[in-house]
């Protein structure tokens, strides 16, 4: 019996040798055509400021940024309002970002969006929510959030300017 | 000699082939389609209980039909069938609306009204209760039947969880006059 089965082996074996060669290769090349594509659109890893410090962010200095709790009598009666208000040093040129989002940073990792509808907030332009590339003095960003009683952080608040994508910032706030 | 006896007889080779063609026929048959692969993933709830995928969470409260239904200062006759419900994102609320809310009865699908103001396409907040009503036109004479609400996030079900709520139609509740509720926190 062992005789033929070895002869098989030494028939085929350039067929085989190819196998060992071609079967690894074609799963590397399916895995990297798949996962090539994977991470596109999605940001930079997040330069990461921790609370008290700040960072460069083009040519603006950002933060540092603080956040608590606030009363609002038109949250509702199972949620909190988290006020995160981050100082922005645009430099000459200004600095252009989106509304930041706020996000869990343990636990369930949710997601949330400032309020801007529902809230009592009082405007003050010296006070926005995002920042314009208007403005080159220095201000502080107020944005507010509704979240759940049970969300209680740390929180990541990611300020992302689509002139400086991929690079984003995110600000870790205790409130 | 020897080796004459270890070959293959003729017929096991074919058998074998023909096995082979059998068992790719029945995996070719196992294999779902397209449509059952991208197929959305179904929660299904009764009246009254929560039902949670992956980031929307909804509860119908209550079921009612009425031919008269007033929303604010807007009112409109005919035969409708109005839902009361919480829902809310489970993890995120980035670009995320109510924007699938269908009936289906006997196969037919109708789209939650836009006509009165109501959850259908409302944002969503994570894992915060919206609270209001949707509100569904049904053709004068359906009147029975069973009904299933279809709520998701997109209008593209597929692929994404879907909150699927049975109910008879025979057993819902008319009232002459009916009020849409007004859409706010569910926990004012």
């Amino acid at each position: 019996m062992g005789e033929p089965v070895t002869g098989w082996w030494r028939r085929n074996a350039v067929a085989l040798g190819a196998l060992v060669v071609v079967l690894p290769a074609l799963g590397a090349t399916v895995a990297w055509h798949e996962w090539s594509e994977a991470d596109s659109g999605v940001p930079a890893a997040p330069v990461v400021v921790e609370p008290g410090q700040d960072a460069h962010y083009g040519k603006a200095q950002v933060g540092p940024a603080v956040a608590d709790f606030v009363d609002d009598p038109l949250a509702p009666s199972n949620a909190r309002v988290l006020r995160v208000q981050i100082d922005i040093d645009p430099g000459a040129s200004g600095l252009a970002c989106a509304e930041p989002m706020l996000r869990e940073l343990e636990g369930a990792q949710r997601e949330w969006d400032p309020d801007t509808s529902s809230l009592t907030t009082d405007w003050d332009p010296l006070r926005p929510a995002s920042c314009s590339s208007d403005l080159t003095e220095p201000y502080t960003l107020d944005v507010r959030y509704v979240v759940p009683r049970d969300a209680v952080g740390p929180f990541g608040v990611d300020v992302i300017s689509s002139e400086l994508w991929p690079d984003n910032v995110r600000f870790v706030v205790e409130p | 000699m020897a080796r004459a006896d270890r070959t293959l007889p003729r017929w096991a080779a074919w058998s074998i082939g023909a096995g082979l063609v059998v068992a790719a026929w029945f995996v070719a048959l196992a294999t779902p389609g397209e449509e059952q692969i991208q197929a959305p993933m179904p929660v299904p709830v009764a009246v009254g209980e929560e039902g949670i995928g992956r980031n929307l969470a909804a509860t119908v409260t209550d079921v009612r039909r009425t031919s008269e239904l007033h929303a604010g200062g807007w009112s409109a006759e005919g035969n409708w069938l109005v839902l009361d419900v919480d829902v809310a994102a489970v993890t995120s609320e980035r670009l995320v609306r109510l924007r699938h809310a269908e009936i289906v009865v006997d196969g037919v699908r109708y789209g939650a009204s836009e006509r009165p103001d109501s959850l259908a396409d409302e944002s969503l907040s994570a894992g915060i209760a919206t609270r209001g009503g949707l509100a569904f036109e049904l053709p004068a004479d359906l009147d029975s039947g069973n009904a299933t609400l279809e709520l998701a996030l997109s209008s593209d079900r597929r692929l994404d969880s879907m909150i699927v709520v049975e109910f008879d139609l025979d057993a819902v509740p008319t009232a002459p006059r009916d009020e849409l509720p007004e859409t706010g926190w569910a926990n004012p």
